[in-house]
């Protein structure tokens, strides 16, 4: 997948220009505040994919205006299979009001899911930091990622579960319920819950083979990586038996605390060296180039499992890594993907990369300097890029 | 600013389900382009509709009648009961001329978010209708197939069932007409889970 064009209207401090890109790498770049992350936000927004900065949609809209667009022109690479779910060229959209959004594909309103399949993406963002330290939410998202490309079905057996659980956990929050009628959300919960469960279960075994050969590239200094999905149930037996089982025996804690203690979204992904945590022994710097080997595991995983190359955008990307590790970064990118990366550190990023690709330099949220990859600054170059 | 009459009638139809700003507006200057006397028509059809229809009593679906054409039609199967969620998925239902049973409408699904339980549909009038009519042998459970209509289905198989009534669920699968490469893979799993012998 390439992105040829962004187009933005009316989104934060973004010019109405459009944002012309390369096939291949694309490093924007420019000092705090100038619209770096305005614009991958805006190219995740387009591509279907949330906010990582803001669930408040007023906060996307340029001061004074109540609706702002953000249009994506594409193409399938030649590497890409012809897909059935999108036209071998188009643009891609979103228009977003302060309390809705709305999302296009090729002139047809669709829905924001039908999108994302249609234009894979992967980003890495401020919000991925927490993704190996933090709470469980931002892994399962991340393994959801992967069991949806590998199953598309699993966003649907997703959407069942939180259904019937937001409906069993309102029924639990009443002081009196038909207990009947908590039986059956539990029932709806155990049924979609376990689809859930078996397809999170094949994603981390995709991943873990995955991750183990993109660390390698990376030369990340711990080889003995394991995955392990958490779960109330069992890991090796029946899901739904497991999930029938623990309903069954604990659901009187669940009346107790007048919520749901169990089930698929209690989840959790562990990265283990060995058998210790590896948020206990990496440096943060580590951490985050462990984040990057997940990050291009997944991209090789929807690749192969789609057919369709997603096009990959690191935000702030060389921030704690030294020239090392940079340099191994640039030697690890896979072939034929198309790249976003930003740094507010120009002239500390450029020599890295031997690819072809563009430096884009970002002021004001306009477009101020565009200078190749390799040799001299061709028609426009901002005064950083000069330097 | 539209003046307030023509205001007055956009704020009413975007009252209407389904129906925004631009739709409301778009309704508004139709209604106000066609003649005066096809205006009327539509107002008198309002008002006789609001004047003579009511909910049947017995099964709770729209009627002019009390109890509604269906319910006192002894050419129906009265062995025979469909439970559906709203009026309309009688009309639905009716268009197959497959159904000669009779109809019980819930008057929604179950939906715990929004408040809705047991109490607020007419559940209770159901188990009182088959306890009244013990000649009812099956009930056919014809909500949608979402996490709420399937809840609401698994709720009533568990009251109908003690009751020894037979229970069914409308069967789900492909679309006639339509060739396999286009079902989504849920339908086409489901479709594989019901298959039948022939």
């Amino acid at each position: 997948m390439e992105i040829r064009s962004l187009t933005a209207g009316s989104f934060r401090n973004l010019s109405p220009h459009p944002f012309e890109f390369h096939p291949r790498l694309n490093l924007i770049v420019g000092d705090n505040g100038q619209g770096k992350t305005n614009l991958l936000e805006a190219l995740a927004l387009s591509f279907g994919l949330s906010s990582f900065r803001t669930s408040d949609n007023a906060t996307l809209l340029a001061s004074g205006s109540n609706e702002a667009t953000v249009i994506s022109r594409y193409a399938l690479a030649e590497t890409d299979a012809p897909s059935f779910h999108v036209e071998p060229e188009g643009v891609a959209g979103c228009a977003i009001g302060p309390k809705s959004r709305r999302t296009y594909l090729c002139g047809n309103r669709v829905a924001q899911l039908t999108l994302r399949r249609a234009i894979p993406a992967v980003f890495i963002t401020a919000s991925d930091r927490d993704r190996l330290a933090g709470p469980p939410g931002e892994r399962r998202k991340a393994i959801d990622r992967i069991a949806f490309a590998l199953d598309p079905t699993h966003a649907r057996h997703l959407v069942d579960y939180e259904r019937a659980r937001a409906a069993k956990s309102a029924l639990l929050a009443r002081q009196g319920f038909d207990p009947v009628e908590l039986e059956v959300y539990e029932r709806a919960m155990c049924v979609s819950g376990a689809e859930v469960l078996v397809r999170r279960r094949s994603a981390v075994l995709e991943l873990a083979r995955e991750l183990r050969a993109q660390a390698e590239r990376l030369e990340f200094p711990y080889p003995d990586l394991v995955l392990r999905l958490e779960s109330d149930a069992d890991p090796e037996g029946d899901a739904l038996e497991n999930l029938r089982e623990i309903f069954a025996r604990r659901g009187h804690e669940e009346r107790a605390a007048r919520r749901c203690l169990f089930g698929p979204h209690r989840n959790d992904v562990r990265v283990l060296s060995g058998s210790t945590p590896l948020t206990a022994r990496a440096s943060s710097g580590e951490v985050r180039l462990l984040l990057l080997a997940w990050t291009l595991a997944e991209i090789a995983i929807v690749a192969r499992h789609r057919g369709v190359r997603p096009l990959f955008a690191f935000d702030d990307f060389d921030a704690e890594w030294d020239g090392t590790v940079l340099a191994r970064f640039a030697r690890a990118l896979p072939e034929g993907l198309q790249l976003f990366l930003t740094s507010a550190r120009a002239s500390w990023v450029r020599g890295i990369f031997s690819t072809d690709g563009v430096i884009l330099e970002v002021e004001k949220g306009s477009l101020l300097g565009r200078q190749p990859m390799s040799g001299p600054a061709d028609q426009v170059c901002g005064p950083r890029l000069v330097a | 600013m539209p003046p307030a009459s023509f205001a007055r009638l956009l704020v009413e139809l975007e009252r209407l389900p389904g129906i925004g700003p631009k739709s409301a507006r778009r309704i508004a200057h139709h209604l106000l382009a066609v003649s005066a006397e096809e205006s009327e028509r539509l107002v008198s059809a309002l008002q006789s509709a609001r004047a003579n229809l009511s909910f049947c009593s017995v099964c709770h679906a729209m009627t002019e009648t009390d109890p509604c054409e269906i319910c006192t039609d002894p050419a129906r199967d009265e062995h025979l009961i469909a439970v559906v969620e709203n009026p309309p998925d009688v009309e639905v239902l009716e268009r197959t001329r497959e159904f000669r049973g009779r109809y019980h409408v819930l008057g929604g699904a179950l939906a715990p978010l929004r408040g809705i339980g047991p109490d607020d549909l007419s559940v209770g009038s159901l188990l009182e209708r088959l306890r009244d009519a013990p000649v009812v042998t099956e009930v056919v459970i014809a909500t949608n197939p979402n996490v709420e209509g399937e809840a609401t289905a698994l709720y009533l198989a568990k009251k109908l069932k003690e009751r020894g009534v037979r229970v069914t669920r409308l069967a789900f699968g492909l679309p006639v007409g339509a060739a396999l490469e286009y079902a989504d893979d849920i339908t086409l799993a489901r479709s594989l889970a019901g298959r039948r012998e022939i």
